[in-house]
């Protein structure tokens, strides 16, 4: 009985190649005696593969930690020289009230103690996937500082309870806010029924920090009407909260790319001398935090602390504004 | 055959040394929750990652128990656990989020501050940022059993598929 036995493939290529190398190298064969060439075990060539690999690996970890330790040290260089910016800054700021000579204390505060001391800040923020670590100027302070204090502002000031910098019940702040809203509107009915203004009085808080102006900007803006409502803001927050130190943060600028092009940094700089000469007219600290350092070299808005619709804050940009408004209150 | 034991233990090295990589990023991720709140973890907050890194966002604020109340309404006696998420600068309405109530009653309780929160962005977007609209429009607040989510955000139906 015969049976039919498949031709085994694996030994005829051997037979073959043990004939070619033969036949190739036959002359070097016979002289060296290496009467065959071997293939390298599979085991072997997998194993110098992987080899490589690990190198290649411990090549690149090294690379990697050594890239970060620069990066951080650059970071770190460009940060010092943003505070010192930051703190020559804070020396131009305004306070009519105060004398040349209180200006000068508040400066030289500012500048002796750049960093300030405790930084109770709880927020905690998920970044984005593509975000890079913020540059910042001094970006710590001191919560507890804010505790007594309210804060009056649009969109951009719900973030200082957005991102818990500071509690919500110290911020009377929403979407649209403008100077008239904040004496007639509600600012959140689910919270308080009432204005900003009508909170303010209740409240009787020692400061009142004010950001407003970016709602109704434009090249249209009738300025007349806008100090008007600026200027009527102040008066009654002046005369229902006569305790409390007012300061009023300059109107912040927009990137070059912002969402908002109805809003020009020309029309903000046109608000924000407006709102600076009325803070000197009525005795209030206004604060430029636009020059000091949320404009860039051309004056937009520096994209690492806009959010993308080139207007709003990124969550690391409160406390740098925390920062120096607690500065500047204690320096006066 | 010790020549392929030595490869397979090799390449076994290989990638548990990668593995090593990997569980490193993790580690940091969690320990960024841990620190933000110990209550918005595991897998709820897996569930919130996962919408995130699905969906364009802008830059978002892990909630914690202490602040969830203030931001979206809910009390954080009602809930035994959650992860919520919440663009907290003004700019967009975008927040989402997923809770494990502590019983019918209190998922109701949930249910009902999430409605009012949803309610109050669409009052605040709807003139302030008209373009904005389409992530309210098709916003969602579902109750199943205990499990309450909610989302307003470019993609509401992937945050459905993923919070559920």
């Amino acid at each position: 009985m015969s049976v039919y036995r498949p031709p085994n493939k694996k030994n005829t290529y051997h037979k073959i190649g043990i004939k070619n190398s033969a036949g190739s190298g036959g002359k070097q064969g016979s002289k060296y005696n290496m009467p065959k060439k071997q293939k390298l075990p599979t085991a072997v060539v997998v194993t110098n593969i992987l080899m490589i690999c690990v190198i290649l690996a411990v090549c690149g970890v090294v690379f990697a930690i050594s890239f970060n330790n620069a990066k951080y040290d650059k970071a770190d260089a460009s940060k010092a020289a943003e505070r010192s910016k930051a703190a020559e800054a804070l020396m131009s700021t305004t306070s009519s009230e105060n004398s040349e000579s209180s200006k000068d204390e508040s400066s030289s505060a500012v500048s002796s103690e750049t960093v300030s001391e405790t930084s109770q800040v709880t927020a905690s923020v998920a970044e984005s996937s593509a975000a890079a670590p913020v540059e910042t100027v001094s970006d710590e302070f001191d919560k507890e500082f804010f505790k007594d204090d309210l804060f009056i502002g649009d969109s951009i000031f719900t973030g200082l309870y957005g991102y818990s910098y500071i509690d919500r019940a110290n911020v009377a702040a929403t979407m649209g806010y403008t100077p008239y809203g904040a004496q007639e509107l509600p600012f959140d009915d689910t919270f308080y029924s009432g204005s900003a203004v009508d909170y303010a009085k209740e409240k009787q808080p020692k400061h009142i920090i004010i950001m407003l102006g970016s709602n109704g900007l434009s090249d249209n803006t009738d300025f007349d009407d806008f100090s008007n409502g600026y200027k009527g803001l102040l008066n009654r927050l002046k005369t229902e909260c006569s305790e409390a130190k007012i300061l009023v943060v300059s109107v912040p600028p927009v990137t070059a790319n912002t969402e908002y092009t109805q809003i020009t940094n020309t029309v903000i700089d046109t608000a924000n001398e407006k709102i600076k000469s009325l803070c000197s007219e009525l005795g209030v600290t206004y604060y430029d935090f636009n020059d000091s350092v949320l404009k860039d070299a051309n004056g937009y808005f520096k994209e690492e602390y806009a959010e993308l619709d080139g207007l709003h804050f990124k969550g690391a940009t409160y406390p740098i504004l925390l920062s120096n408004v607690e500065k500047l209150l204690k320096s006066e | 055959m010790k020549k392929k034991l030595f490869a397979i233990t090799c390449a076994a090295l290989i990638c548990a040394s990668f593995a090593g990589c990997g569980s490193s990023t993790e580690s940091t991720s969690s320990a960024g929750n841990s620190a933000a709140d110990s209550s918005a973890a595991g897998n709820l907050s897996a569930k919130t990652d996962a919408l995130k890194a699905a969906v364009e966002t802008p830059e978002m604020v892990v909630l914690t128990k202490d602040t969830v109340k203030d931001i979206l309404g809910v009390d954080s006696a009602d809930v035994t656990d959650f992860s919520a998420l919440n663009c907290g600068n003004g700019a967009y309405p975008d927040a989402f989020g997923i809770f494990t109530a502590k019983d019918a009653d209190a998922a109701k309780r949930v249910e009902d501050a999430l409605k009012k929160f949803v309610e109050k962005r669409n009052k605040d977007f709807k003139d302030y940022k008209p373009n904005e609209m389409y992530k309210l429009d098709d916003s969602f607040v579902e109750t199943n059993g205990t499990t309450v989510v909610f989302a307003i955000c470019a993609d509401n139906s992937k945050a459905k598929e993923l919070l559920k």
